[in-house]
């Protein structure tokens, strides 16, 4: 019986020994995650700890303090690969691109047969819209580890990004993991695609389970819309009903706005369109369609001086919008083209938006023609647009 | 169509803002108890028709080569039968009625065999007041005009293009006919799309797929309005009649008198860009409304890529509604006259949603197709890039031609009544209808950018129908741009006497009417140039001729 019991002690000490890094990483899942991030300061905290910390940091959205818990290990030098890939991707969430562009560089060099790292700066690549590089990793990824689903459900992202609802669908139904279809992100992913591909009934399946898992922004927009496709009364309020309560949550999303005011208005409410627009106006005050939306609805509620002056606002904007997209079409096809991307940023300027025109500029090698002096004239203060939303006291300054 | 029963609680929601004149339903439910069945049969073989558009094996194709592709029903040869007409990448065809039992081709006969491949679409008219069919021909540079002058049994046309003043250049597509300045002949608006010609970048790489360049690629160009000064002979007006304005890069353009005041209005498909409709003051000057009366973008305030257009009175409220096809990831946009010269967007709530018409649709028309008194409406599709196949898109270059019948309260796919398989993958691009067989039913004519155009031979359980032409003063004899009320037992019908519509394609100068199985009691024709309407009695027969 002894012997016995001191064999089984032996053998679970062994395998504690073998797991020793899988049991400390599923210990510091459940442990407090700000407590855990103080454990984590300490010079001598072991990497597990690290990257488990740095991995939760970055899944709630805390890029800034995942850079802060990382950038000491960083500094000493031989981190893990995987810390270094963590590393990177913090960089990338607090915004710090070019940074996180070399630390994917070192990570992919530290490690070229981890598939998790092809994974993640395929990743980094598609969210800055590279999508080749990105497809060419992640399709490593997937050869070095067939079973990692999550470059299977960034290909289905990059493939819709693309316009590719048919090929995204494709990656989604080769998931290994039964469950990925359906949980969060690759409902989502299939929702999109479903919508794309005009399989309403299916888009709404999906766009409830993405939703049911992660009421967020994305997921919100998926289910409206998947709603919208039959738009009957019942669906519509139910419709309004999710909407408001993820703008209560405060979110300040201009699609999600548009959305809430569309679904106003085909319940015939028109004041309630009013207010939503008028709000989303004062984050993305040139916006045409929003403008002639609003004059819409001013018509219906008998305010025709209002809708006037929305409308000339649209007139305004409407051409110089055109122009912007006409551009970015032509910067596209013309892969980047300097001197299309001068004509970008003086087409931005004329719409009010000397912020997107300075990064346009950004862009242009020096010495293109034309873009010192644009560039003065994006630094000077800009004359106000003659556009403004008009006042109402019923609705808001 | 599941959800109709749900359309007037969700009308009487959406129409109860002010300013707007509600109504209970979107038709009258009570104009026919006869239970129809919508069904064509393919009889383009049989006929003897054959144009072959075709690729020639060319791919990829650039987007000249891809918007091509009109088609006219018309009289041309004073038989009393409609005789078609295609254009497209062979150039011109016609095609003669013989007895409406088969087609003689009658190209050569006629000089129209000297069209290049660069010919788009057809419009035709009585430019010149003679009493007979001349034709419009656009280009990929300007129109060629070919005035008729053939005799009985012999077809014969002239180019007449360089007389006539009508002297553009630039990509042009549709033509409507009208008499916009009410002076009694036919003006005419030419729609033109975007500078395109040699030397040009016309490709995108899509993975292993190129990919056409599409309009924004190329400057837009604006369509050109012609004052007619004398029969056949016109001047370019377009800054004075207060056309200037309109956006360009235009797909689709019909001269109708939406608001019924005996002049025409100027509605304009856009193609990436607002829609224009121009209201006419009555004497040819025009103010652009499009924003105001709710026209212009989709029901989410965007830009479409508008293509083909038609007016029509579906719901049966004595108001022209508006329908205008778009690509295939945009809503289609049925503009509902909901009140006078106010339009709202409500294809989905009229069971047209994007999950049922999800094409890259061109070509439509409204009409009655199985003579129930409501109109049907035609939708032909055919994507713009001849590789999409291939890039996992989860679209199609060919598409299904759509049938969709109104029944009352909405409409309800009856595409499978077309008869597949060629219906079922066309590059549809445009589309005519008319009786050419003399049956009392309307009969369709689609233009195939791949292959071969189909003709369809209607052979729906229908009602009677009433076949209505108008005589009216020299130049415009045929009363384009007219509008008649047909009145019946259960209600009144509205049908504008148009021969401009849809995408790149001419129509028969008269209105067919479908009556189920009552008849009808009078008719009222606002005349061209004339605000009041003229009442004619009428006695029972298939067909009539009404004069001014």
């Amino acid at each position: 019986m002894a012997v016995a019991l001191a064999a089984l002690l032996l053998l679970a000490a062994v395998w504690t020994v073998v797991n020793r890094e899988d049991l400390g990483r599923w210990w510091y899942a459940r442990q407090p995650l700000d407590e855990l991030v103080e454990r984590g300061r300490a010079r001598d905290a072991d990497e597990v700890l690290l990257s488990v910390a740095g991995a939760r940091l970055l899944e709630v959205s805390r890029g800034f303090e995942a850079v802060r818990l990382l950038e000491p290990r960083i500094a000493r030098g031989g981190a893990s690969g995987e810390v270094q890939t963590l590393w990177a991707r913090a960089l990338a969430a607090s915004g710090r691109i070019p940074e996180a562009s070399r630390a994917f560089d070192a990570s992919l060099a530290a490690e070229p047969g981890n598939a998790e790292t092809r994974r993640r700066a395929g990743e980094f690549l598609l969210d800055g819209e590279r999508y080749e590089d990105a497809e060419g990793l992640l399709r490593q990824s997937l050869e070095l580890d067939p079973d990692l689903d999550g470059a299977r459900l960034a290909l289905a992202r990059l493939e819709l990004a693309r316009e590719h609802p048919e090929a995204a669908m494709a990656y989604l139904e080769d998931a290994r993991d039964p469950g990925a279809p359906t949980s969060w992100p690759g409902s989502l992913y299939r929702a999109q695609a479903l919508l794309a591909l005009g399989r309403m009934a299916e888009a709404e399946e999906a766009a409830r389970q993405a939703y049911a898992a992660r009421p967020g922004v994305e997921s919100v927009l998926a289910l409206v819309r998947a709603l919208h496709a039959d738009a009957t009364r019942e669906r519509l309020v139910e419709a309004r009903s999710i909407l408001d309560r993820s703008l209560v949550k405060g979110v300040e999303d201009v699609a999600m706005l548009r959305l809430a005011a569309l679904n106003d208005r085909l319940l015939g409410d028109h004041a309630g369109a009013v207010r939503r627009l008028r709000g989303l106006l004062r984050f993305a005050p040139v916006m045409p369609e929003a403008y002639h939306l609003l004059a819409q609805s001013y018509a219906r509620l008998g305010r025709a001086e209002l809708a006037e002056a929305c409308r000339r606002a649209y007139r305004y904007l409407e051409p110089r919008e055109a122009a912007v997209n006409r551009l970015r079409y032509r910067l596209r096809v013309e892969q980047g083209s300097p001197a299309v991307r001068v004509e970008l940023a003086a087409a931005y300027l004329d719409l009010g938006r000397h912020d997107l025109a300075l990064s346009m500029l950004g862009r242009v090698p020096p010495g293109t023609p034309g873009a010192a002096k644009l560039r003065r004239r994006a630094q000077q203060p800009l004359p106000e647009l003659p556009v403004r939303l008009p006042a109402d006291p019923e609705f808001g300054p | 169509m599941k959800r109709l029963c749900i359309l007037p609680a969700t009308l009487a929601l959406v129409l109860s803002g002010v300013g707007c004149r509600g109504r209970s339903g979107p038709a009258h439910s009570s104009a026919s108890p006869l239970a129809s069945t919508i069904r064509f049969r393919d009889v383009t073989e049989e006929l003897g028709v054959r144009f072959h558009a075709g690729l020639a094996g060319k791919s990829p194709l650039n987007i000249a080569e891809l918007m091509q592709g009109g088609v006219g029903w018309c009289d041309v040869d004073g038989d009393d039968r409609p005789d078609l007409i295609f254009t497209g990448r062979q150039g011109m065809a016609l095609f003669l009625n013989i007895a409406g039992k088969r087609f003689e081709d009658g190209t050569a006969a006629a000089g129209l065999d000297r069209v290049g491949a660069d010919a788009q679409g057809v419009a035709a008219a009585d430019v010149d007041g003679d009493g007979d069919t001349d034709l419009l021909v656009t280009r990929l540079s300007g129109v060629s005009l070919f005035r008729n002058e053939s005799r009985p049994g012999t077809p014969a046309f002239r180019d007449v293009t360089r007389s006539s003043g009508l002297t553009l250049g630039g990509w042009t597509t549709s033509a409507a006919f009208g008499d916009a300045d009410g002076d009694g002949d036919l003006d005419l608006y030419i729609a033109r799309y975007v500078r395109f010609g040699p030397g040009v970048p016309e490709f995108d790489r899509d993975g292993s797929a190129q990919l056409t360049l599409g309009p924004l690629a190329y400057p837009a160009l604006r369509g050109v309005y012609y004052r007619c000064d004398a029969p056949g002979r016109f001047s370019e007006a377009t800054a004075a009649a207060g056309l200037s304005g309109a956006h360009g890069q235009t797909l689709g353009a019909v001269f109708c008198d939406v608001d019924l005041d005996g002049d025409v209005d100027l509605y304009l498909a856009n193609d990436q860009a607002p829609g224009d409709y121009f209201l006419n003051d009555g004497r040819g000057r025009f103010r652009s409304v499009g924003l105001e009366n709710g026209t212009a973008l989709s029901a989410a305030g965007a830009r479409q890529a508008g293509m083909g257009v038609d007016f029509g009175d579906l719901d049966r409220d004595g108001r022209l509604d508006l329908f205008v096809t778009t690509f295939y990831h945009e809503p289609k946009s049925l503009y509902l006259q909901e009140a006078a010269g106010l339009f709202a967007e409500r294809s989905a709530q009229l069971g047209l949603p994007q999950s049922v018409l999800n094409g890259t649709a061109f070509g439509t028309a409204f009409a009655d197709l199985d003579n129930d008194g409501r109109l049907d409406l035609l939708v032909a599709n055919g994507h713009v890039q001849d590789q999409i196949d291939r890039t996992g898109r989860g679209v199609r270059f060919r598409q299904p031609l759509q049938a969709l019948r109104n029944t009352g309260s909405g409409f309800e796919n009856v595409t499978a009544g077309l008869g597949a398989p060629r219906t079922a993958a066309l590059v549809g691009r445009g589309l005519s209808l008319a009786d050419f067989d003399g049956d009392g039913k309307l009969d369709v004519a689609v233009a195939n950018l791949d292959g071969e155009p189909v003709v369809l031979k209607n052979e729906s359980s229908a009602g009677r129908s009433l076949r209505i032409r108008l005589k009216d003063r020299v130049p415009n004899r045929a009363g384009v741009g007219a509008t008649l009320r047909i009145r019946t037992q259960s209600g009144a019908q509205i049908r504008p006497l148009v021969t401009g519509r849809g995408y790149l394609s001419a129509f028969p100068a008269e209105v067919q009417v479908g009556l189920g199985s009552e008849s009808a009691k009078g008719i009222d024709v606002t005349w061209p140039g004339r605000s009041s309407p003229l009442s004619y009695p009428l006695s029972d027969g298939a067909s009539i001729t009404l004069s001014r």
